[in-house]
């Protein structure tokens, strides 16, 4: 392609813009990490003033976090259980009704996806949903965060499509050669969709991970609480839920500011997304679509 | 279809020569579900309260069964209680509502009649339309009956002070009213979908219906069980001592709130303010960012942008909030630079520029993976003879560039209108705003902060019913216009 001198303008303002907002969306996050290692000292002496990478930094906020409250442990690990338990029994449930939807001439087909296309369309509420969760006896346990997700209309629907696009013929050679039906659902079907899958299992992973607000309605039980929701519960400035917070740390002597402290606490929580985003990245596409209607 | 798989389950063990008849007559199955519905449904009506007597102001529950009622009218409508809490009672059951349950059951015990001759195949092909028709004429008729129990003013009953009412202030219909209404549905819809080429399927299907089984409990109970409750909720005056299907019907007050309280109105405005802006900002800067990354060149530099700048959208709310915080809070970094004291987050003012700009952040990277995908596709060459046309880079982006995306533009673009309802962000309000913060009252967090915690659970269950109805019709519609326009659909 021939490039004349507006070109080159066109493309250097391009990149400059992309560039920028590359950095906006970066800084921020950088930003956390610089106070999350911040000193008490240098936080006061520079009166706040500290946009760039602590000159002395200390990871005294980590070792405390971790260390000597039992808390933040804790809610990691409930949020690891709901986390694995909501993924794996989610993709065994789906899996399972999308191979059976994928079926042609299944009798009823046609009104079990009107019915789950309702489901997508429409929803109970909030209320509702509560007393139902409350009525199977799920209030207070990490069932409540786990259950009610588990089946996903929206991801049936496109495993559903993407089986039916497999050709039928590889299941035929495998039923003349007596492989049995889960026989075909594990070495002919799971493996062929392995791309749909990773998509709709990473966003249930992050899902899982980032929900706060199902916890703030069904958990009242502080042993309970994932690490997004206690993270949530120290930037409340509410008081009254004090006895769980950070702060009485800070009153035990670390050398470190509140700020500095919460910083931690969300690089904390944050950091097992970023280690598994380069592992999904290349099925980011295939996500959208999945995310697109689930908002 | 489960009844299905277990009636044939419990059939087909047996002889082999059992499973060929069963392959061959499509009535066995339609008359086994149709007389299983049936069964269920007499038994249900026969041994479970039909009625809960109640009064509001002293929060008194007593259930009436269908045995009572016979009692009641055989005794000229007297039934008395004596086990409540207010010790012996008798009261007035109208024997309008009696003659109705009444009907219901001889109905119910003409379908299990139905089915069970239909099993024996006595009827020959005219079995289809004979059970499917008696079972959604019980359907109808039990559906008619439940709107003139719970909404009908012509029927009367006296309450606990002697005063003469509505039948539906005193008398609840109960839960099992319910379900005999879908067992109706699902017994006359499956006589009329069971033909003889399905039979041999459900057969050969046993094992799918059962890795379906897992997903249809879960969306029975989960989906579409709270969907019922919001129905009947959003038609109730919901006391907690009196539970969900003790509590009064109050036809469509709940309703008519909604749209007279100035509250509500104010609310759903907010709504509506809010998602619009957001809507706006989640689909032009996406698509301009999209077109400059493309058009940047360098084709590392741009991978590694691509990197950064869908990392935040895997940040909850929670995260973006935090780093918020640590910029606009009193002692956060804007604060500390420009050496002032902004309360930025208290400041009602801000409330909405904070949330579209964490917004913009959040996903506007993400948002631009659609139009990267489509502006892929679009071919170089339109390109190349623009430019030997002479057409300036910037001719070309609108000439050639944004015109080749534009269906994936009108796509997003309907499917956000169509979740325009939805779209307020409820998560992030909640977490930016307060209760006290009037901006911060959408639907959403309304039905969260005055509906569940200050247990206005029938108000809370309308406004959620309201909202979701007219953005199934919304989406229904936008899913139907972008078909038309650009052939892309959701599903």
């Amino acid at each position: 392609m021939i490039k004349g001198k507006s070109d080159k303008a066109y493309q250097g303002i391009c990149a400059a813009v992309a560039i920028l907002f590359a950095l906006i969306c970066l800084y921020p996050l950088l930003y956390t990490v610089f106070l999350s290692f911040c000193t008490e000292k240098e936080w006061i002496d520079s009166s706040g003033a500290i946009w760039y990478f602590p000159k002395r930094p200390t990871a005294a906020a980590y070792a405390k976090i971790l260390g000597s409250t039992g808390v933040v442990l804790r809610a990691l690990l409930v949020s690891f259980e709901r986390t694995i338990l909501g993924t794996v029994l989610g993709l065994i449930v789906n899996v399972l009704a999308a191979y059976a939807l994928s079926r042609r001439n299944l009798p009823g087909k046609g009104v079990l996806l009107k019915v789950m296309l309702l489901t997508i369309l429409f929803n109970g509420g909030l209320i509702p949903t509560y007393l139902t969760i409350q009525s199977t006896g799920l209030i207070d346990t990490v069932w409540a965060l786990i259950v009610p997700g588990l089946f996903s209309a929206w991801n049936v629907l496109i495993l559903k499509q993407f089986m039916e696009g497999i050709p039928r013929e590889l299941e035929e050679a495998a039923e003349v050669d007596g492989v049995s039906v889960f026989g075909k659902l594990f070495y002919i079907i799971l493996p062929m969709s392995k791309a749909v899958l990773s998509a709709i299992c990473m966003f249930t992973i992050v899902g899982h991970w980032n929900s706060w607000f199902d916890v703030s309605i069904y958990i009242k039980d502080q042993k309970l609480w994932t690490l997004q929701y206690y993270v949530k519960v120290n930037f409340d400035n509410t008081s009254g839920l004090d006895q769980g917070k950070l702060d009485f740390l800070i009153s035990q002597g670390a050398a470190v500011s509140s700020i500095t402290m919460k910083m931690a606490l969300t690089v904390i929580s944050v950091l097992p997304m970023l280690i598994i985003y380069p592992f999904f990245q290349k099925y980011f596409t295939q996500g959208v679509y999945i995310g697109a209607v689930k908002g | 279809m489960t009844q299905a798989d277990v009636l044939h389950g419990s059939v087909a063990g047996g002889k082999r020569k059992f499973s060929e008849v069963f392959d061959s007559s499509p009535n066995i199955l339609r008359g086994g579900i149709a007389t299983v519905c049936a069964l269920a449904a007499i038994v249900l009506l026969l041994a479970a309260p039909i009625f809960t007597f109640g009064d509001e102001s002293i929060s008194l529950s007593c259930n009436v069964g269908f045995f009572g009622l016979m009692k009641a009218l055989l005794g000229g409508g007297s039934y008395s209680f004596t086990d409540s809490e207010f010790g012996a009672l008798t009261v007035k059951v109208p024997a309008g509502a009696t003659i109705l349950i009444l009907t219901t059951v001889i109905l119910w015990l003409a379908f299990l009649a139905v089915g069970i001759v239909s099993i024996f195949g006595k009827w020959g092909s005219a079995d289809k339309a004979v059970v499917g028709a008696v079972g959604l004429g019980a359907f109808c008729w039990q559906c008619i009956a439940f709107v003139i129990l719970i909404a009908s003013k012509g029927m009367r009953s006296t309450n606990i002070f002697g005063v003469e009412t509505a039948f539906y202030r005193t008398f609840s219909v109960t839960a099992t009213y319910l379900v005999c209404i879908l067992l109706a549905l699902i017994g006359g819809c499956c006589a009329l979908g069971i033909n003889s080429r399905n039979v041999k399927n459900v057969r050969r299907y046993k094992l799918m219906y059962l890795f379906l089984l897992p997903a249809a409990a879960l969306v029975a109970i989960y989906n579409l069980y709270p969907m019922l409750l919001s129905f009947c909720l959003s038609l109730k005056n919901y006391v907690i001592a009196d539970g969900i299907w003790g509590s009064a019907w109050i036809g469509f007050r709940n309703f008519k709130t909604i749209f007279v309280d100035p509250d509500m109105l104010r609310i759903i405005g907010n709504t509506l303010l809010i998602s619009v802006l957001r809507m706006v900002i989640s689909i032009i800067p996406p698509i301009f960012l999209a077109i400059m990354l493309f058009d940047m060149g360098a084709h590392k530099v741009r991978k590694g942008i691509q990197t950064i700048i869908y990392i935040p959208h895997f940040f909850s709310w929670v995260v973006v909030y935090a780093i918020a915080y640590a910029f606009v809070n009193p002692d956060g970094l804007i604060n500390n630079l420009i050496r002032g004291d902004v309360h930025i987050l208290a400041n009602e003012g801000a409330f909405i520029p904070l949330l579209l700009i964490t917004d913009l952040w959040k996903e506007c990277g993400w948002g631009t993976i659609l139009y990267m995908a489509a502006l892929t596709n679009v071919d170089p060459s339109l390109h190349e003879a623009a430019a030997i046309d002479g057409a300036g880079p910037v001719k070309r982006l609108f000439h050639v560039t944004l015109p080749s995306i534009t269906p994936t533009i009108v796509f997003t673009t309907v499917m956000a209108v169509g979740n325009l309802l939805k779209g307020a962000g409820y998560e992030q309000i909640m977490l930016f705003g307060s209760e006290i913060m009037k901006n911060a009252q959408v639907i959403d967090t309304w039905v969260v902060w005055k509906g569940l915690q200050s247990l206005q659970y029938g108000l809370g269950a309308a406004v959620s019913f309201f909202q979701s109805f007219i953005g199934m019709l919304m989406v229904i519609g936008c899913n139907a216009l972008s078909k038309k326009w650009v052939g892309v659909s959701l599903y």
